[in-house]
């Protein structure tokens, strides 16, 4: 159990100035079995009212519009969250997370990794297959920022042997499935300095359990849950629509420490 | 007959229809190709003991679809107590988790339902389809009504036709009946969609404001149509793009097409959207086959009308049927629509029936089986003679403050002797329904 202070900052600058802008942003954590949040509060700019709600997967969600020209966009969420009360998120499992989704997808090479991994396995439990799966993929994958895109699938980014942590999760979740085992997206933020992340969570019959396949370990106290969903697409962090040809340069910065 | 009259008067009728810009479009292979909806001037006639049958079993089985969406994105407690398996209520491409948790206005989910019915040579009615989502048709009817009586006014003051022209004012009963404060819009993805004819007839004789996409907007979780300066708040739409061209913050991240944040203003309880996004998850074509069981879990009634005997391959009783009937059998792709993914067995050759029988096995899910309905031919009026052609009928049904029936409806014939397949993306063309009042 840990409480964990977090500093999550995003910036994008544009081009030319945007109108008419609406956004729909996961930036916050929310109160889980897994995790409490003691504090939290974000701060946009251009200052914009905002509204919240939360969506159908449970994730809190922040929307707003900036309709007047601005050629500046981003947030400052920030907070204190109680960590690890319990080791394991306490929700129903559902069928739809069995089921291939646009990122975590099926292919022939996603089904026979997942067989060829598993097929050496005494074990039947989903929470030991699970990472074994996991630690196929940090052995497969290497780690190269910029060789993929938020558009890539999990049988795309298993043909190309490398890719970021969206990759290695989307893999491992199409590997969870291909076995039988319902696995989810998870954004989120861990320990340390840096930028966001993504990693899994898997359902062992009782409960969900975090794994991190890009650090081919197990999540514990020090992983912080934004929101969840069948990949990526049913979650994203900051997503937004606006009017302009331009072109965007966005920065992301995360700190996590311990209180 | 009744009809005899008007057939002389079927050239003059679908030149005013084409006029009128009474036609519909159909994209396929990346063309799009505008067509005339073939209008036959002999209608399909229901007397008025049959249309009382039909009625009470439509108002029946559309109860009980809105009953079951309320349930799968709510306590989901047919799926816990077995009447639907799990992995077929979730595993349908049309169940949206997106829409998980929300009670729409009035807890309406399908305002409008279109469910597609054939009549059995013994005079059963079989339903073949339920749909949900966007149904559309009903404008064709009320138009060609409306030439007919203008060509032929005698046939309609001498009959006991009941009137179809009202559909409109019906279905500005059920947008006010749930608007949450502020104007109807229909919303149409532009003159390039299949229905336009449609979208605009609708909004105009209902009153609605037609809108594009890029003419509505989201903000503090309220829907407006209009600009910045001269907004006006939007309290139901009626939509007719499809769910995942609603709004790109929520179903597709790639699309520009879309209301951003529409789903927002939904969730929040401020907008009616009419159909309610995720409606796919009751009217796929696997779904179908426990929607009586649905009629008698949620009404606790018996089912009035009759599916037509289907068979699904993930229960091995039927996985070994449809093994050994295929070639008697329509076999159907669940996640096909409009008449597409559509096969009869009967006309397969050996080797794709091999084809189909491998598919089948390898992805039981994705499949149907049905036997085929020996539907009734309706006489129609092409080349110069009347002749026997197949034909089905869309029901309209409308939930309000009360579930109704539009006493007419949309009637498909086939364009070719002796096919069944009557949709209007396969060249099929439409009749008027007469439903008789005495």
């Amino acid at each position: 159990m840990k409480v964990l202070e977090y500093t999550f900052e995003t910036n994008v600058s544009f081009s030319e100035p945007v109108t008419k802008h609406d956004f729909l942003l996961r930036c916050q954590p929310g109160n889980l079995s897994c995790q409490r949040v003691m504090h939290g509060q974000v701060t946009l700019f251009p200052a914009t009212r905002t509204s919240e709600q939360r969506d159908g997967f449970g994730n809190r969600v922040l929307m707003g519009r900036i309709a007047a020209g601005h050629d500046r966009f981003g947030f400052i969420s920030t907070g204190l969250v109680l960590s690890g009360e319990t080791d394991a998120l306490e929700a129903p499992g559902h069928a739809m997370y069995l089921k291939p989704s646009e990122f975590a997808d099926e292919s022939s090479a996603l089904r026979a990794l997942s067989r060829e991994v598993l097929s050496g396995m005494g074990s039947a439990d989903p929470w030991a297959q699970a990472q074994a799966l996991s630690h196929a993929v940090w052995d497969r994958m290497d780690y190269e920022p910029g060789t993929t895109d938020v558009s890539t699938t999990a049988s795309e980014a298993l043909a190309l042997g490398h890719g970021v942590c969206q990759d290695y999760a989307h893999i491992l979740i199409s590997l969870c499935r291909a076995a039988g085992i319902q696995a989810q997206y998870v954004n989120g933020l861990i320990l340390g300095h840096g930028a966001s992340h993504a990693w899994v969570n898997v359902f062992d019959g009782d409960a969900w359990r975090g794994i991190d396949p890009t650090n081919d370990r197990v999540c514990d106290d020090g992983y912080i849950i934004l929101s969840m969903g069948r990949d990526f697409g049913d979650c994203p962090i900051d997503s937004g629509v606006f009017r302009g040809g331009v072109t965007q340069e966005q920065t992301v910065t995360v700190h996590v420490t311990t209180r | 007959m009744a009809y005899e009259s008007l057939v002389k008067y079927t050239p003059k009728i679908n030149q005013q229809l084409a006029r009128y810009g009474v036609k519909f479009g159909i994209y396929k292979n990346g063309h799009f190709d505008e067509r005339l909806f073939p209008f036959d001037a002999i209608p399909r006639v229901i007397d008025a003991d049959a249309w009382d049958t039909l009625e009470r079993g439509l108002i029946q089985r559309v109860d009980a679809l809105n009953a079951y969406l309320k349930d799968v994105y709510t306590e989901k407690q047919a799926i816990k107590d077995g009447i639907i398996p799990e992995h077929f209520a979730f595993a349908s491409a049309g169940y949206l988790p997106q829409c998980e948790g929300i009670v729409p206005p009035k807890g309406i989910f399908s305002h409008i339902s279109g469910i597609d019915l054939v009549e059995d040579k013994d005079h059963t009615w079989y339903v073949l389809e339920d749909n949900l989502r966007i149904p559309s048709g009903a404008s064709y009817p009320a138009v060609a009504r409306n030439l007919c009586r203008r060509c032929d006014a005698s046939t309609f003051r001498d009959l006991p036709i009941r009137e179809n022209r009202d559909y409109p004012q019906m279905l500005r009963e059920v947008m006010d009946n749930v608007n949450c404060g502020g104007i109807n819009v229909v919303l149409t993805p532009g003159r390039y969609n299949s229905a336009y004819f449609e979208h605009a007839y609708l909004a105009e004789n209902s009153g609605a404001v037609l809108a594009e996409p890029y003419e509505l907007f989201v903000e503090d979780d309220v829907l407006y149509y209009g600009g910045e300066d001269d907004r006006q708040r939007v309290g139901a739409i009626y939509r007719r793009t499809s769910d995942e061209y609603l709004d790109p913050l929520c179903f597709n991240h790639d699309s520009l097409i879309g209301v951003p944040n529409l789903m927002a203003a939904y969730r929040a309880g401020n907008v009616a959207i009419i159909n309610t996004p995720g409606n796919g998850a009751a009217d796929d074509k696997g779904v179908y086959y426990f929607v009586p069981k649905m009629v008698k879990y949620y009404l606790g009634e018996e089912p009035i009308l009759k599916n037509a005997p289907t068979y699904l391959p993930i229960y091995k009783d039927d996985m070994a049927y449809v093994m050994d009937n295929l070639d008697k059998l329509v076999i159907k792709e669940v996640s096909e629509a409009g008449g597409y993914g559509v096969v009869f067995g009967s006309k397969l050759s050996p080797e794709d029936l091999e084809l189909f029988r491998q598919r089948i096995i390898d992805d039981p899910r994705n499949y149907i089986a049905q036997e085929v309905v020996d539907f009734i031919s309706l006489p129609t009026y092409i080349g110069g003679e009347v002749v026997p052609r197949k034909a089905d009928l869309r029901a309209f049904v409308l939930s309000g403050a009360t579930t109704r029936v539009w006493p007419s409806g949309l009637t498909r014939y086939a364009r070719q002797a002796g096919s069944s397949i009557v949709n209007s993306s396969q060249g099929g063309g439409f009749k008027d329904t007469w439903v008789l009042s005495r």
